[in-house]
């Protein structure tokens, strides 16, 4: 438990271990989620199952925290699995360089908790469905520029649905692009999500929305 | 009726929501587009309807106003 000893007051010896029984899904791995599936394996979740079918490009190397120049064009999802395995080789990771859709239960069915770190609306839409039916909450974050946010949806809650069109893919990012500090922050956050779900801790961003703007430093809580 | 702008500069013309205060008739979500032509034409989240503002909301009443983050 040496690893975890600065974990300590804020996780309890006795959750750190209930940490190691949990399974966490990842998906996408890019700004977001590279960051989340480190944090989350920094934290001892026992099993991190992550998926993404992309390989890494030039222009991820602004923010994604796993692209290196030696990297690019190698599946990210297979990267992921090779750094979390020599940060922390206590936990068990899973990894898929595919995209993850509703045929895929199976490979998920023991999750404690989805994370959405994709960048399509209807993939996010498609996770709530998914996690809906697996019956576990799902952390959602979305960034773009200065500007992120994040909510977390319990299953009939239907969060996404309220703040995303169904008509459109993608959103302002087109415009204002992705630097590196919004996505670490997001993803942070994201992660302490995921920490309260699997440890049981309260989130007054069940049904708000946390609206972050880095620009002016405003951060905003919309009731849902 | 007051338009409460989140996060981003009102200026930049793109899809947005807008969010009702829960004391509001409406509940539902909004979308807006282009962003300069929010006070003229909404349409809902769940169908085709087209609405004004000013025929669905009160002077008092809050608006939040957003754009769709989608990045990841």
């Amino acid at each position: 438990m040496e690893r975890y000893l600065r974990n300590q007051s804020t996780i309890s010896i006795e959750n750190q271990k209930l940490l190691k029984q949990k399974t966490v899904v990842v998906v996408g791995c890019g700004g977001l989620g590279g960051h989340v599936i480190e944090q989350c394996a920094r934290l001892g979740i026992g099993r991190i199952i992550c998926y993404d079918s992309d390989v890494f490009d030039t222009s991820n190397l602004n923010r994604q925290r796993f692209s290196t120049e030696d990297v690019i064009g190698k599946s990210k999802a297979e990267i992921v699995k090779e750094e979390l395995n020599r940060i922390n080789s206590e936990i068990e990771v899973i990894s898929y360089s595919k995209r993850l859709d509703l045929d895929c239960m199976d490979e998920v069915k023991d999750a404690h908790c989805i994370v959405d770190a994709v960048d399509r609306i209807s993939t996010r839409l498609m996770l709530q469905q998914l996690a809906k039916q697996l019956n576990v909450p799902l952390i959602s974050a979305s960034i773009a520029g200065w500007y992120g946010q994040c909510t977390v949806v319990y299953p009939h809650d239907d969060t996404l649905s309220k703040i995303y069109p169904k008509d459109i893919e993608q959103g302002i990012e087109t415009e204002l692009g992705n630097p590196s500090f919004t996505p670490a922050l997001l993803a942070s956050i994201e992660t302490a999500e995921v920490i309260k779900v699997l440890l049981n801790i309260p989130s007054n961003l069940r049904h708000q929305l946390l609206v972050v703007n880095l620009l002016h430093h405003e951060y905003t809580l919309i009731r849902l | 009726m007051k338009l409460r702008y989140i996060g981003i500069n009102p200026e930049l013309p793109k899809e947005v929501i807008v969010l009702l205060n829960e004391d509001t008739a409406l509940k539902e979500a909004l979308i807006a587009t282009p962003f300069n032509s929010i006070k003229k034409q909404l349409s809902f989240l769940s169908g085709t309807t087209k609405i004004t503002l000013e025929d669905q909301v009160s002077d008092s009443d809050d608006i939040l106003v957003l754009h769709v983050l989608g990045g990841g």
